[in-house]
């Protein structure tokens, strides 16, 4: 006797379903992880999402919640398995697996717990998905991100680490705030590390054109009436502060990955400080990951944008170059 | 001298900041509030977002972390805090306050527990937003909106609670998947209570108009061959079953929250089975709160459909009614 399925739907193609062209992957489903996910579905940039981490129950847990959630969403297919088979055929790929940073640890002292987690994590990827763009996300990111290109094999443009890009967002919403204006209309970039040495770019730093450096030449320095350099250090600690209150950050980290995930997905050639392989430019000699700001399309990182830092930029752009080097050279078994 | 902001711009209205037209309140900042209050920023609903909780730590680590993405969403004010001024013009209150369910509870034992919790929380909504419209979601949601209309004194039309829009999601979801279509084209509905009693409406159920049980009349009976009845059985052991994986459910009902917020803040007046005060209707005496199918709009519940129910099916909310009724009855201090 015919199912209610047969009586009422009549297929018309019987072939294989199409493979999924927009297909994104998040690693871990951690709280940073499921961030990343729920944005990227909210904001309709995936035809399917799979969902990869050890915990098994959680993750059958989280891709049970979103399934629920289907009725409100534009994204037809959520998957997850400890198995990265589920992954395959991924245009992008987000890894926030790994340990999270404890109140008080610097981001540099999560590496080697990371780096050996990574050695499983990123040749699955690679096999599954030979040719995504790979963005990581898990902290410390610019040193993670010279080990996963290094472990992946992919070329350079397609290893991206989330870097300043949420740095540069909390300073443009911390600034903006004193100002009352939008984030999105003041403009400032923070590269470098993303971390205790990221460098705010005062000399970039406008509103409408108008340079700030312009209206008050001490402008983020110890002589600056108005302190505005205290607002970059809100920066730094923004992460440290927020964990100390609720335990960790997610929400801004997952909306900044999504914001990254739609320029690559659309092809958009928006330009983000994202972290990039830096050697042989601002006098930097080492294979490491700094962020830049970076022109972002379907490719990966098309190009990086030249900018004019001063002397002193300059040479805090190198610092984190050797701050990073440092840690990176005594890294096993990449 | 003048600061760079003063420097800057020139203000050119001198009168106040407007005040907000479309403000959303989120009360408990826990992971359902937080899933409800993310899914509505990134559906840019609101042009104000204000969170409360008891917990002030977390409350702030939870503002902060939503302000740090500002410049990735359209709503340009988030603010926090456990006083409820800070709530005041809300058009919507999004209730999720209270303690969850624990592994193998029923909702209905959690309730003595979250009505103390509501007395002070209720009174403060309304001194603040007298002209708000309340959706509850906190569990047992019906007894719990139930509660919110007596302690706010508003009428009825202006208190929500969600209801069965999670179980007619996750309905929806999981027949649209045994049929191989999207769950928005998979027309059902749950009615009732949000729980262990609730009603799907077999008669009701259509794809593109084509009647389910016309195609087979034992459909959501014990001798269907074809066993639909199981797929409701799957969408009352949902949450349980979310709960033992991951510890909660939060992504769908935040999710069906934000569509139900849609609905309100754009005046759509679509249909959505939400809970709301039901004495009279199907032969039901008592003050309580089901959930029926209701237009939704700028002033709350504008209206119910009425639904051409089979015997069976009224009486079926009849016993959720006197189940529910059973519990309201000896609730102290309304």
């Amino acid at each position: 006797m015919a199912s209610v399925l047969q009586k009422l739907i009549t297929p018309l193609f019987t072939g294989t379903p199409e493979p999924p062209r927009n297909k994104v992957t998040v690693v871990g489903v951690g709280q940073v992880g499921m961030a990343c996910a729920v944005s990227i579905l909210l904001r309709e940039l995936a035809d399917e999402l799979a969902l990869v981490d050890v915990l098994e129950d959680k993750l059958k847990g989280e891709m049970m919640d979103l399934q629920h959630g289907s009725l409100f969403l534009k994204t037809p297919k959520i998957v997850a398995d400890k198995d990265y088979s589920v992954t395959a055929n991924s245009r992008i790929v987000v890894v926030t697996a790994g340990v999270r940073q404890q109140e008080g640890e610097s981001r540099l002292n999560l590496v080697q717990r990371n780096v050996n987690i990574f050695k499983h994590i990123i040749p699955q990827i690679v096999r599954y998905s030979p040719d995504c763009i790979i963005i990581v996300v898990s902290n410390p990111v610019d040193v993670l991100t010279y080990v996963t290109w290094k472990l992946s094999g992919l070329p350079k443009h397609r290893v991206i680490g989330s870097g300043t890009n949420l740095d540069s967002a909390r300073f443009r919403f911390l600034m903006a705030d004193k100002l009352g204006i939008h984030s999105s209309s003041f403009n400032g970039w923070i590269l470098g590390e993303h971390g205790d040495t990221s460098v705010p770019v005062w000399s970039g730093t406008n509103v409408a054109g108008v340079s700030l450096q312009t209206l008050n030449p001490n402008i983020g320095t110890d002589f600056d009436e108005e302190n505005w350099k205290e607002t970059h250090k809100m920066v730094v600690d923004s992460a440290y502060e927020v964990i100390k209150l609720k335990g960790y950050t997610n929400w801004a980290i997952g909306l900044s990955v999504a914001d990254l995930t739609e320029s690559l997905m659309r092809n958009m050639n928006r330009i983000h400080p994202v972290s990039t392989m830096v050697q042989g430019m601002y006098g930097i000699g080492d294979e490491v990951y700094l962020s830049l700001p970076c022109v972002l399309n379907s490719g990966g990182v098309a190009s990086v944008v030249n900018m004019t830092l001063t002397d002193e930029e300059v040479a805090q752009v190198q610092a984190s170059a050797n701050a990073l080097w440092d840690i990176q050279r005594d890294l096993r078994d990449i | 001298m003048s600061s760079v902001l003063q420097k800057l711009i020139t203000p050119l209205a001198s009168s106040s900041a407007e005040p907000p037209r479309n403000k959303v309140t989120v009360v408990g900042v826990g992971q359902v509030g937080m899933a409800c209050a993310v899914s509505i920023l990134l559906r840019d609903l609101c042009d104000e977002l204000a969170l409360v909780d008891v917990m002030e730590d977390r409350l702030k680590g939870e503002m902060m972390d939503l302000q740090h993405g500002l410049l990735f969403l359209k709503t340009s004010k988030v603010v926090a805090d456990k006083d409820y001024a800070v709530t005041a013009n809300s058009r919507l209150v999004v209730v999720t306050a209270g303690v969850r369910q624990q592994e193998g509870e029923s909702r209905l034992n959690l309730v003595q527990r979250n009505v103390n919790v509501f007395k002070a929380i209720i009174p403060q909504i309304i001194k603040y937003s007298p002209n708000c419209t309340i959706l509850v979601v906190s569990n047992p949601v019906d007894v719990l909106t139930y509660v919110t209309w007596k302690l706010s004194g508003l009428p009825k039309h202006r208190i929500i609670g969600s209801g069965t829009n999670l179980d007619s999601a996750r309905f929806r979801h999981l027949m649209a998947e045994r049929l191989g279509i999207h769950a928005s084209s998979f027309n059902g509905w749950v009615l009732g209570e949000h729980g262990d009693t609730s009603v799907p409406v077999w008669s009701g159920a259509n794809v593109a108009g084509v009647n389910l049980q016309k195609l087979n009349p034992e459909i959501g009976t014990d001798a269907d061959k074809e066993q639909w009845k199981a797929t409701h059985k799957a969408v009352v052991d949902s949450a349980y079953e979310v709960i033992k994986l991951k510890g909660y459910t939060n992504w769908a009902i935040g999710f069906s929250v934000a569509d139900l917020t849609e609905s309100i803040v754009k005046n759509l007046s679509r249909v959505h089975p939400v809970s709301t005060m039901v004495k009279g209707m199907y032969g039901i005496d008592g003050e309580v709160f089901l959930s029926l199918p209701c237009v939704l709009n700028g002033s709350g519940v504008g209206s119910v459909v009425n639904m051409t129910l089979t015997d069976a099916e009224v009486s079926q909310l009849k016993k959720s009614a006197d189940t529910l009724w059973g519990i309201q009855k000896d609730l102290k201090d309304l």
